[in-house]
């Protein structure tokens, strides 16, 4: 029972930043249907940054805050040199232009800071938290709390305000949104800024969790993935329940099955699940245009 | 007759001399390569082309986008290499056993690709590729694990062993022959029609008549086969079987194959393959920066000529200016767009 409650924890955290990185990679999924390879990496970069700055003696809030900003920049970036162009080409070529990105970035980054895995420097408190039975690490509650209240800014921002508005309406119809007025190159750059901003926040609670490396950013971009689909594509409560229920699920996998075939078995429950639901679960049944 | 010979020859004479004089060289390619290093590179060019051709049939001809194809490379790797060297089974037999293993595989994988829409399908087939790796790594008692399998045998046919550089060289070159050769009279057959109508549209093509499920299974099934092929290639070439060579780089590569050829163009796949592999040997001093160029190759090719090389443009004009139109938009330069004529 101790052990469930300890996997369950583990999950949960594990889960809240994959719910993180995953919101960002879903808003644009929702909006271009874009598979961004890129996602992952872009938000790698912004987490070496972040721990560049820490190591500089940088105030760890300030250097989130810069890390933020060079992963929503980095991505406004890339969508300005490498997808806006072939945003109107077929569906293959911008996926495949995201690529070059996440390869061009994953170079990169490895050129500044080598292959070596590096610990994120304890800026946040870790103490065992004793409850009942059960030790908690606060840390875990840390990176639960803050996934929470970031997801709950981004929803109060989509849904209630002027801006939010113009992204859910570029997700149902991008034509009929630029009538109306909405600046479509504007609102779009905006969801990449806070896509990758985001990103950069569930990265570095990851590696605080786990380390950092340049193989992060790869790792990141196929769990997002994986939580959209398990969410439902374009939904910021299916990315949320998405990342929230594949890490508990990989969490339970590796405790009570085997850790060796975590991914594997955690694919096959997915390539199975989506002979049963394609959609996900809060997915939009979307009648197609003939 | 004779003379109807004579002005066939005539017609087409360049397209003949062009035939001729590609097919010699590639026949005596192995008197001219200066050193051993040089030649494996050619060889592991041949064991690309099929790799190449399959992921266009399945991406370029039939659109689905695809990227687990490593995986059945691999698995036509590790059968070939087991069959042969645990059971005993004879090369001809392991080679096509290798095959229809990754066809089988590839069939069992396409029928629940069917029921989903095409970023599902892509995910699936990652989702194989990256189950295929962990198996291949943790499955200690069969495939050695991370140790791999050393010591795989050459190609062995009767009494003929295939261990130099040049008899491989001409095996590889006849079983990559015979995949173009099948893979062309499959696309230009009533089957290729269908997998490009299925491409275009397939509400349309499913009014046609056209049975979607089976076309798709189908290139599914030819395409996996062909690269079980290959993986048994590369592993009696490289005489070792290990599970880092398959994953989801090498797919990405095998797309980038295709695609920097041409989407649906054959010799296009062709040359995707020869550059890919072989450009990275010669820039091996760039070793380092070769994902960075990489990486700008595919971005500069995807808003230059998504269509790649040799494929067939949309429209000429829509080639014709893009990368200063690039330019222009990235950094605000106002270039007038270039005439055109006609």
């Amino acid at each position: 029972m101790e052990y469930l409650v300890k996997q369950l924890l583990n999950g949960l955290a594990a889960g809240s930043i994959y719910a993180l990185v995953a919101v960002g990679y879903n808003m644009v999924y929702g909006i271009l249907e874009l598979i961004n390879f890129a996602h992952g990496d872009i938000y790698m970069v912004g987490t070496f940054t972040t721990l560049m700055l820490v190591w500089w003696g940088v105030p760890f809030p300030l250097a989130l805050l810069g890390g933020c900003l060079s992963g929503g920049l980095l991505a406004i970036t890339a969508e300005r040199m490498a997808y806006r162009p072939v945003r109107n080409a077929p569906r293959v070529v911008p996926m495949l232009s995201a690529v070059g990105v996440a390869w061009i970035m994953r170079n990169l980054a490895q050129l500044i800071w080598g292959t070596e895995t590096f610990p994120f420097p304890e800026v946040l408190p870790t103490k065992i938290i004793e409850v009942g039975p059960y030790n908690i690490n606060s840390l875990q509650l840390i990176i639960f709390g803050l996934a929470v209240v970031m997801m709950m800014i981004l929803m109060v921002l989509v849904k209630r305000t002027k801006m939010g508005k113009a992204v859910r309406c570029l997700a149902q119809d991008i034509p009929a949104a630029q009538l109306m007025g909405i600046s479509v190159n504007k609102t779009i750059q905006l969801v990449y800024f806070l896509g990758g901003a985001l990103g950069v926040v569930g990265g570095v609670l990851f590696s605080m969790y786990y380390a950092v490396w340049i193989g992060m950013g790869f790792l990141g971009t196929m769990m997002a993935w994986i939580s959209c689909i398990i969410g439902g594509i374009g939904s910021l409560e299916g990315a949320l329940i998405g990342g929230l229920l594949l890490g508990v699920g990989q969490s339970l996998i590796s405790g009570f099955v085997s850790s060796a075939y975590r991914d594997a078995i955690s694919y096959g429950l997915i390539m199975f699940m989506l002979l049963f639901k394609p959609t996900g679960i809060f997915g939009r049944q979307v009648a197609e245009k003939v | 007759m004779t003379s109807r010979v004579l002005e066939f020859i005539n017609k087409n004479r360049t397209r003949l001399l062009v035939y001729v004089v590609g097919l010699a060289a590639v026949l005596l390619l192995p008197l001219y390569v200066p050193n051993d290093y040089v030649f494996r590179i050619i060889v592991t060019v041949v064991i690309a082309i099929p790799l190449a051709l399959s992921q266009n049939l399945i991406t370029g001809y039939a659109g689905m986008l695809t990227l687990g194809q490593a995986a059945f490379y691999g698995i036509g790797a590790y059968t070939s290499a087991l069959l042969v060297m645990r059971l005993g089974v004879a090369w001809p037999v392991a080679l096509l056993a290798s095959g229809l293993l990754a066809g089988i595989l590839g069939i069992l994988l396409g029928f629940p690709c069917l029921r989903v829409g095409s970023d599902y399908l892509t995910l699936m087939t990652i989702g194989f590729g990256e189950i295929f790796r962990v198996v291949a790594l943790h499955w200690m008692a069969l495939t050695r694990g991370p140790m791999g399998l050393p010591g795989v045998p050459p190609p062995q046919i009767g009494p003929w062993v295939f261990n130099t550089n040049t008899e491989l060289y001409y095996l590889y070159l006849v079983l990559a022959v015979l995949c173009y050769f099948t893979m062309h009279r499959l696309v230009n057959s009533y089957v290729g029609r269908a997998f490009s109508a299925i491409r275009e549209d397939e509400t349309a093509a499913s009014a046609m008549g056209i049975n979607l499920a089976f076309y798709k299974v189908l290139a599914f099934a030819f395409g996996t086969f062909w690269a079980g092929i290959a993986g048994s290639m590369l592993a009696h070439f490289l005489a070792f079987v290990g599970p880092m060579t398959f994953n989801m780089d090498e797919s990405l590569l095998h797309m980038q194959m295709a695609i920097l050829g041409g989407l649906g163009s054959m010799p296009g796949s062709i040359l995707g393959a020869a550059i890919l592999i072989s450009v990275p040997q010669i820039f091996q001093s760039l070793y380092e920066y070769r994902m960075l160029l990489n990486g700008v190759l595919m971005v500069v090719l995807m808003i230059w000529r998504p269509q790649g090389i040799l494929g067939v443009a949309a429209s000429a004009k829509a080639t014709r200016g893009r990368l200063q139109q690039w330019f222009a938009g990235v950094f605000g330069k106002r270039i007038p767009a270039p005439a055109v004529e006609e």
